[in-house]
């Protein structure tokens, strides 16, 4: 296990904003440490949440998977995001599984600390709060989106919001910054492989995107934000 | 500062055109209308803090110069080492 971390980690993290020192140190004095090499599971779905966790480093993707085997890609967590919380304000049970897709380093607070430390601190709930409505907004976006929208723009919009959520300014573009396949994108669209593949290999004709096997650059920012949005056509070499 | 301003008629910014969309907004909020009015998607997109000015004038086929005069004739409040209260004004 490593060494109990600074509490200069909790900075920036939106769970904690707003707390002074002396209750970061109090946060992170329950929190134990845990690194998760890439392909590690952290938690499964329908397992009783024993604890709420907070990603300091690395990526960790959130997968429900359907009584038919059907997998579906909830979000993927960044560094400074909660994962596995809403178990506690729930049944108890992780409504998902939790898998590092990159080497990881994760906080968890044991569930019953965690409710200590919103109700000594109530910032932190109201934090979680806000953040559980900003998810909550994204989800029904999404449903919104695999209600009314055709495959070709729920793909563009899954993009998009990796690019706000992950997106790194490279040569070529803007890289989506962790690992990322085809067959995520399939699970984040609700629809299938092929349709994703056909779907990228198609704007990769046109310049709009580069894929690797785990990697997706985006090479005509502005082309992929016109599909999402059904924004007029400009020029046909933009 | 505005006294000094006003006197140049606003100039094509090469430095503007090196920033990126989120940075015009966020530094020249004024100059959101411009874009609006140029029919950009700027504001609001996950793609602004990645491209330049310059890339987003090329994705819409608008003329850079002018494009940044039209920019650059907005008023800039939000430079980092003025405030907006006390300029001494020269």
């Amino acid at each position: 296990m490593p060494p109990s971390p600074d509490p200069a980690v909790l900075r920036g993290m939106p769970l904690f904003a707003g707390l002074d020192a002396d209750a970061l140190a109090e946060v992170v004095r329950h929190a134990r440490p845990r690194r998760v090499p890439k392909g590690t599971p952290i938690f499964s779905q329908g397992e009783t949440a024993a604890a709420g966790h907070a990603l300091i480093d690395g990526r960790v993707k959130i997968v429900q998977t359907g009584p038919d085997g059907q997998q579906v890609v909830m979000r993927f967590i960044g560094p400074g995001e909660m994962f596995g919380t809403l178990a506690i304000f729930t049944d108890g049970l992780y409504p998902a599984d939790a898998v590092a897709v990159s080497d990881s380093l994760a906080l968890s607070w044991p569930t019953a600390a965690m409710t200590v430390l919103m109700e000594r601190h109530p910032a932190i709930a109201m934090n979680a709060l806000t953040i559980v409505g900003d998810r909550l907004r994204e989800v029904q976006n999404r449903l919104r989106e695999v209600s009314t929208e055709r495959v070709e723009r729920r793909i563009a919009h899954a993009l998009i919001r990796l690019v706000r959520q992950a997106g790194r300014r490279v040569e070529a573009g803007v890289e989506i910054d962790f690992p990322l396949s085809r067959q995520d994108v399939a699970e984040m669209t609700g629809t299938t492989l092929h349709t994703v593949s056909r779907t990228l290999s198609a704007w990769e004709s046109q310049g709009i995107v580069e894929s690797g096997r785990q990697q997706v650059v985006i090479r005509k920012p502005h082309a992929l934000v016109a599909i999402a949005e059904d924004l007029p056509p400009l020029r046909p070499d933009r | 500062m505005d006294a000094d301003h006003r006197r140049r008629p606003p100039q094509p910014d090469t430095n503007l055109a090196d920033l990126t969309m989120a940075d015009l907004m966020r530094l020249r909020p004024a100059c959101v209308p411009v874009l609006l009015r140029r029919g950009l998607a700027c504001p609001g997109c996950a793609m602004a803090p990645f491209m330049t000015v310059r890339e987003a004038a090329d994705a819409y086929g608008l003329d850079l110069d002018a494009f940044l005069s039209d920019l650059a004739a907005t008023p800039a409040p939000h430079t980092p080492t003025e405030s907006r209260e006390c300029t001494p004004t020269a």
